[in-house]
């Protein structure tokens, strides 16, 4: 393993269809956009390094399908992701008012109790928005989740979610660690975990090698 | 910095041109039709999970890749589902196939009938003219998970070859030249490899000589149900697909006991193939229909014997007349005047010492840990010399033929197919070196060899040598030992193997192929495991014939309807059903019923039977 990289950071993309998760992805990826991005079949899956905070983290990023034949799926990736990027489309209030489903699914699915959950409304380079700003923040609150609004278009709010994201599961030791110690490289005593300090992370990883 | 996995295109390979016919006939991609996107999707991920448990050594990942390309060129699914392929086949995401096995299953135009699925994977691992062992391996495991019973996968595959060789037809004038084009390269090797004598091959191919083998295919008329042999038809019928049954069989449809040790290894007196399932002196040759006496099949095996009690005809395949591992089997012969001498002395020595089974028996269950040292036997170790002596020669050729055997499925002298070898004592020996002089071939050594079973072989219990074969056996690597096993130890007992003789103890090997058979309780011994091999080989998961099959004395009857004599004709009949109402494909059979089928398949059988008859599907079906 590179030997600056902090860990490896399982991120999902999830939400109803068309709100944009692939054009996000892409614009994050790539730094492109498409307007005419076929739906996803399955899942796509893309890795990109970045760096936040001085941590340089990897990001395996597994983007699903929103497509209804292809929801029985979806919860099979859910399993170790340390953080969830629940997308909507402003202009559309049917995909906000689903948000609590993918919430619920997210909760029954996922492996890791303190999974980071970022919401993101879609698509605010458009006019005929739907979903206001402050329903969005008041709906993340009430989730315990981040909250930012982006558009894919015109590559507002795209970096910063994945870094605002990437941060907070840097700050939340319990999410990552376990997945050092699932690439069984090393194993790490249970007592370690409180008081543990990001900074100190670098130390850890030159052990791993 | 974005690293998404992209691999080379693999362009020239003949599946590409099979596409291209498959598109152009237009009824070759039904199952593609069938299945959403969703479905062909979960149909892909499956592949490569299963990959993923199967090969996940570093020179798989050739395999792998390729593997999942055609598929993926085969299902016409977006280039971006490649990269999450690759990253299922690396284990990324630790996913498990439920998800999309129940996906699968539940699409609702393939009504749950996932038959359908293994059979386009059959379909699709042949049409490139090689059948892989790895991809053998890798559609049983697919069968298993979409839960078709691996009966009907071997009845499918043995519907592909009955589709390939049950018609002739004049060839046409693009066939001709395919045909021209291709018999001027091979005439060199073919003659070279076998030269003519290639008649007691058997086989259509056999017959008919290596001209006429890849014209076989040709034109064929639609004769299995379901949607993918449709897709056979069309792809395996074709100008294409004619290259594929030569390849298949092995050099001009010769095969194996066509082959003539041209090149010897070593000191090698005697070493030959002789088909296995029917009786050496039964009259085959009134055999005038083109119909094969051994049918050609899409995976072979091979048995081994280790000692011969008598030079009767049938001595080599005594042991194995139960064996039922696949429909075409051969045995080989090799060395038999050392192993008839060998034979003799076992005997001699055995007529000395009976009670030192009993002794030693006992040892092993209630003084294990006390009686490291054995202590032999004053009168026993007199005897040694009539022993020591038949035992090394034959240790000492049985490696030499081993390696002479690795240079013939290396050849392919078999066709490419996959390889069952199975051997007791000696015969595990030659198996054990075989893989040896393989494994040491990185390269050509891939996916010939499906499963190896070693029975008591009196060969090095290291896990290290043995870890080696993980390359060669794609599918299961079998030592079946016994731990009072007094002879071996007795053979063995000047050596000092730190690491013991692999018939007496368990391999130590953590590789999902190797599996540790006790035969403790089956066997008493060296010797008997000839008589036991019935049970030992159905304690192993390896099928046998029934009892009263065996009964029955006259093989060679059976042989032209068919080996298997109940099951063959119920696939017969049930694949025929399933074209129009597909009972069969549906998954889940549920047991009752499945042995009314096979009742009901069977009286019918009864009534049509004639003891030369020739078994087309067509004929079964006219009432």
């Amino acid at each position: 393993m590179d030997p600056d990289i902090l860990s490896t950071f399982k991120i999902l993309i999830i939400g109803e269809s068309s709100v944009g998760k692939t054009s996000l992805l892409l614009r994050f990826i790539n730094d492109s956009f498409d307007s005419n991005v076929s739906a996803t079949i399955g899942v796509d899956f893309k890795t990109k390094k970045v760096t936040v905070d001085g941590n340089t983290v990897k990001l395996a990023i597994w983007d699903t399908a929103g497509v209804e034949r292809f929801r029985t799926l979806t919860p099979s990736y859910y399993r170790n992701a340390q953080g969830a990027i629940v997308v909507y489309d402003v202009c559309r209030r049917e995909t906000f008012n689903k948000m609590q489903t993918w919430l619920d699914e997210l909760d029954t699915y996922t492996t890791k109790r303190n999974i980071v959950k970022m919401i993101v409304g879609n698509k605010i380079d458009q006019d005929s928005r739907q979903v206001t700003r402050e329903e969005g923040i008041k709906f993340a609150k009430r989730h315990a989740a981040l909250y930012i609004e982006s558009s894919a278009k015109t590559r507002d709010g795209v970096e910063c979610a994945f870094e605002e994201l990437v941060q907070k599961i840097i700050q939340t030791p319990g999410l990552w660690e376990a997945s050092v110690n699932q690439t069984g490289t090393i194993s790490i005593t249970q007592g370690n975990d409180a008081g543990y300090l990001p900074k100190s992370c670098t130390g850890w990883s030159c052990s791993l090698n | 910095m974005a690293s998404v996995n992209d691999s080379k295109h693999s362009g020239d390979d003949p599946t590409t041109e099979c596409n291209r016919l498959f598109i152009k006939s237009g009824k070759g991609l039904q199952l593609r039709a069938l299945l959403s996107d969703a479905g062909l999707y979960s149909y892909a991920a499956i592949c490569a999970l299963s990959l993923h448990e199967l090969y996940n050594y570093e020179w798989d990942q050739a395999f792998n890749q390729s593997c999942i390309n055609n598929l993926l060129q085969h299902l016409q699914l977006p280039k971006q589902v490649k990269g999450v392929m690759i990253s299922l086949i690396e284990g990324q995401g630790n996913q498990s196939t439920d998800a999309y096995v129940e996906l699968l299953l539940g699409e609702t135009n393939l009504k749950g009938k996932s038959l359908l699925v293994v059979e386009d994977m059959v379909l699709l691992a042949v049409k490139g003219g090689n059948y892989d062992a790895r991809m053998r391996v890798l559609i049983r495991h697919m069968a298993s998970l979409l839960r078709v019973p691996l009966e009907l996968l071997e009845l499918y595959e043995e519907s592909v070859v009955e589709f390939l060789t049950e018609e002739h037809k004049e060839p046409s004038e693009e066939e001709q030249q395919e045909l021209n084009k291709r018999n001027r390269g091979r005439k060199i090797k073919r003659y070279a490899l076998i030269g003519l004598a290639t008649l007691g091959g058997g086989a259509v191919l056999g017959l008919t000589g290596g001209l006429a083998a890849p014209l076989i295919g040709a034109g064929m008329g639609t004769i299995l149900g379901g949607a993918g042999a449709a897709g056979a038809a069309a792809a395996l019928g074709s100008t294409a697909g004619i290259a594929i049954i030569g390849s298949l069989f092995g050099v001009a449809g010769a095969g194996l006991t066509g082959f003539k040790m041209k090149k010897r290894v070593g000191e090698i007196e005697e070493f030959a193939f002789g088909p296995l399932t029917l009786k050496p002196q039964s009259s085959i040759v009134s055999n005038n229909n083109n119909r094969a006496f051994i049918t050609q099949q899409l995976h072979i095996s091979i048995v081994i014997s280790g000692w011969l009690s008598d030079d009767a005809d049938d001595n080599f395949i005594r042991p194995w007349r139960s064996l039922l591992c696949s429909r075409e089997q051969y045995y080989l012969r090799y060395e038999s005047q050392y192993l008839l001498e060998l034979g003799k002395a076992m005997e001699y020595i055995l007529s000395f010492a009976v009670s030192m089974a009993a002794q030693e028996a006992l040892k092993y269950t209630i003084l294990s840990g006390l009686l490291n040292a054995i202590m032999w036997p004053a009168s026993l170790i007199t005897l040694a010399s009539v022993i020591d002596n038949p035992w090394g020669v034959c240790c000492r050729r049985s490696a030499e033929v081993g390696k002479q055997l690795a240079e013939v499925l290396m050849a392919r002298e078999q066709g490419q197919r996959p390889v069952t070898l199975i051997g007791f004592s000696l015969g595990a020996r030659v198996i054990y070196y075989c893989l040896r002089e393989m494994a040491s071939r990185p390269g050509k050594c891939e996916g010939i060899v499906q499963d190896a079973v070693l029975i008591g072989a009196p060969v090095t219990g290291s896990s290290k040598e043995w870890s080696r074969f993980g390359r060669v056996v794609s599918g299961r690597i079998v030592n079946g030992y016994c731990r009072g096993d007094w002879l071996l130890k007795f053979l063995y007992r000047t050596f000092s193997m730190a690491s013991g003789v692999a018939g007496l103890q368990p391999i130590n090997l953590k590789d999902r192929r190797m599996f540790n058979y006790d035969l403790s309780d089956l066997v008493s011994g060296h010797s008997e495991y000839p008589e036991k091999m019935r049970e030992i080989l159905e304690l192993i998961g390896i099928r046998t014939r029934s009892l009263d099959s065996m009964a029955t004395g006259d093989m060679a009857m059976k042989k032209s309807n068919s080996d298997l004599p109940v099951r063959s004709k119920v696939s017969l009949l049930t694949l025929r059903r399933c074209k129009s109402d597909n009972a069969v494909h549906q998954c889940g059979l549920d047991e009752e019923k499945w042995k009314e089928t096979l009742a009901a398949a069977s009286l019918e059988t009864l009534a049509i039977s004639s003891p030369t008859m020739s078994t087309s599907p067509s004929e079964l079906m006219t009432p």
